[in-house]
């Protein structure tokens, strides 16, 4: 029992990380109808300039915490002027051409990193502190609690954020019916930039979350992908509270199959990830909350 | 007093074909004007061509500024809103949320009596307010579009067909909202239509759209009682 409470922690722990990477994918989907493959590149980036901040060998050695901030805001910005500068010349192209973009930056994202930064494989400290919490034989790390914490209080200020405020109803609006909103006086660009730069933005917390664990470097981020869009699959893919629920069970599946099917171990963790994605897509294509639109043909 | 509104040499179309030539009008401060059309006429380009949807030459101007040159979104802010033909909602949105993105400009603490009066304008709406608006009626999308430009509070107000797909009972009330809204609050309209014999009833002035080209123009009382209006329009 223990054992398995152990299991489902750590699910969720890792869950709300994959949880994270997916909210940020649906957000750029449903403010643009692309799906970015750039967005774990992007993330990783922006986790070497939270390294550069707070790093005491290599860096300023400022505060981890100040560190993360400065990447948030950093992705914010980076996202943006990516939307400006790269995609919206695509604006208006097909969605395999958008695609294509999105994989070239990949690319030239991950290139410039180890360029820029390094190839090496650098540590990341937590914010958190270190240790964890004993409750009968199950142990859940300080980290872990703090990671769920943090992002639990950011899906809650994105749903303020898009359901409360005017800025939030903008974004929704422009992404839905781009000419409808223009007639309003909407400036349905730069509702894009502000997607990308929030999508950004998250990716850029999860990046830093993670980073204790799997250590920073320019491939940090591709697992994390690919277990991200699993759990956006699942969630539907233009439903944010689903990202969310898609990452925490796709997590605990993970934790659940690794540990109970031996046959799996570490090395075939990815692949259920996969499997995952390819039992919803045939199964329930829409995934557990996608929406099929309400709109009137 | 300066026009609302002035039109000169409107030239615009889609690509290569060009549908509007040498279109001029103007809407006096205050005032209702109405254009007229059969299917394919060009006034849904007319009004597309205004709000800057499509690229256009020759002039516009609304109240001193130039329009042509700007953005669709600069020129809303600068105080034209349109009702677009047909159904403009947005699907997933609530019809509160809807009317909402209509007053996304407006100062915070006039939103509420915006909203008391766009569904004082259509009490149908009402409990409607939190359906998504996909799942509305054609004509409930129809007033939901036309109350939701109105949120805005533009100078100039370009509606196209409102009436398209409203039961005549519903119509009638909706000219005469227009024009209540029109005599309170000054808002200048052009307003687009085939159903002439409503249009023609609020309206202060109208023109007639063949071909995209106006080929008569008159006071309302004037087109109503032209004889070839009568033939092509009202059908008497
Ligand atoms: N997107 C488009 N691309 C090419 N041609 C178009 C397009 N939209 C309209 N047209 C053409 O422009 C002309 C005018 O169309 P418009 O939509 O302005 O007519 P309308 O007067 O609004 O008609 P209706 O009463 O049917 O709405 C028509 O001949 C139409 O075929
Ligand atoms: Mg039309």
């Amino acid at each position: 029992m223990a054992l398995f409470l152990q299991r489902l922690i750590d699910g969720i722990g890792n869950g709300m990380l994959y949880g994270a990477v997916a909210l940020a994918l649906v957000l750029i989907y449903r403010a643009t109808g692309m799906v970015n493959f750039a967005q774990g590149e992007m993330a990783m980036f922006c986790t070497f300039i939270t390294w550069k901040l707070a790093d005491h060998e290599f860096g300023l050695g400022l505060p981890i915490v100040a560190g993360i901030a400065g990447g948030v805001i950093f992705g914010f910005l980076f996202g943006a002027a990516l939307e400006r500068v790269v995609i919206r010349p695509f604006e208006s192209a097909d969605h395999l051409r958008q695609m294509i973009v999105t994989l070239g930056l990949f690319l030239a994202i991950n290139a410039l990193a180890a360029w820029i930064f390094t190839a090496d494989t650098q540590r990341l400290a937590s914010p958190f502190p270190s240790g964890a919490l004993r409750l009968g034989g199950v142990s859940v790390s300080y980290h872990q609690l703090g990671v769920i914490a943090v992002l639990l209080v950011m899906a809650l200020a994105l749903r303020e954020l898009f359901g409360r405020t005017r800025l939030g109803l903008a974004i929704r609006g422009a992404s839905m019916n781009p000419e409808s909103s223009r007639l309003l006086g909407v400036d349905v660009s730069r509702m894009l930039m502000i997607g990308w730069g929030l999508s950004a933005a998250i990716g850029a917390l999860a990046g830093a979350l993670v980073a204790p664990a799997v250590f920073v470097s320019p491939g940090m981020m591709q697992t994390l992908l690919l277990y991200g869009f699993a759990a956006a699959v699942l969630g539907g893919f233009d439903s944010a509270p689903g990202a969310l629920v898609g990452g925490v069970m796709v997590g605990v599946v993970q934790a659940m199959v690794s540990g109970y099917v031996p046959a799996v171990g570490t090395q075939l963790q990815l692949a259920t990830a996969f499997a995952l994605i390819l039992m919803v897509l045939l199964v329930r294509p829409q995934g557990l909350f996608g929406r099929v639109s309400v709109e009137r043909v | 007093m300066s026009p609302v509104l002035e039109v000169r040499g409107l030239t615009a179309g889609y690509g290569s074909l060009t549908v509007l030539r040498d279109v001029g009008l103007t809407v006096g401060e205050g005032e209702i004007v109405v254009v007229l059309g059969a299917n394919g006429a060009g006034k849904t380009t007319t009004l597309r061509a205004l709000s800057g949807l499509i690229p256009a030459q020759g002039s516009v101007v609304l109240s001193g500024t130039e329009l042509l040159g700007r953005k669709a979104d600069a020129r809303a802010r600068l105080g034209l809103g349109h009702a677009p033909e047909g159904r403009g909602t947005f699907t997933d949105l609530t019809v509160d949320e809807n009317l909402r993105m209509g007053g996304l400009r407006l100062p915070r603490n006039e939103l509420p009596a915006a909203l008391d009066q766009a569904y004082g304008l259509f009490p149908q709406l009402t409990p409607l307010r939190d359906r998504a608006a996909g799942r509305l009626s054609g004509g409930e999308q129809q007033m939901l579009t036309v109350a939701r430009a109105l949120m805005a509070r533009p100078r100039l107000l370009l509606l196209d067909e409102p009436s398209m797909g409203l039961a005549p009972q519903i119509t009638a009330n909706l000219f005469a909202e227009l024009r209540r809204v029109n005599a309170e609050s000054g808002t200048a309209m052009l307003l687009v239509e085939q159903n002439a014999a409503a249009a023609l009833t609020i309206a202060h002035h109208g023109h007639v759209l063949e071909s995209g080209h106006i080929v008569l123009s008159g006071t309302g009382s004037q087109l109503a009682g032209n004889p070839s209006v009568r033939r092509a329009y009202l059908g008497v």
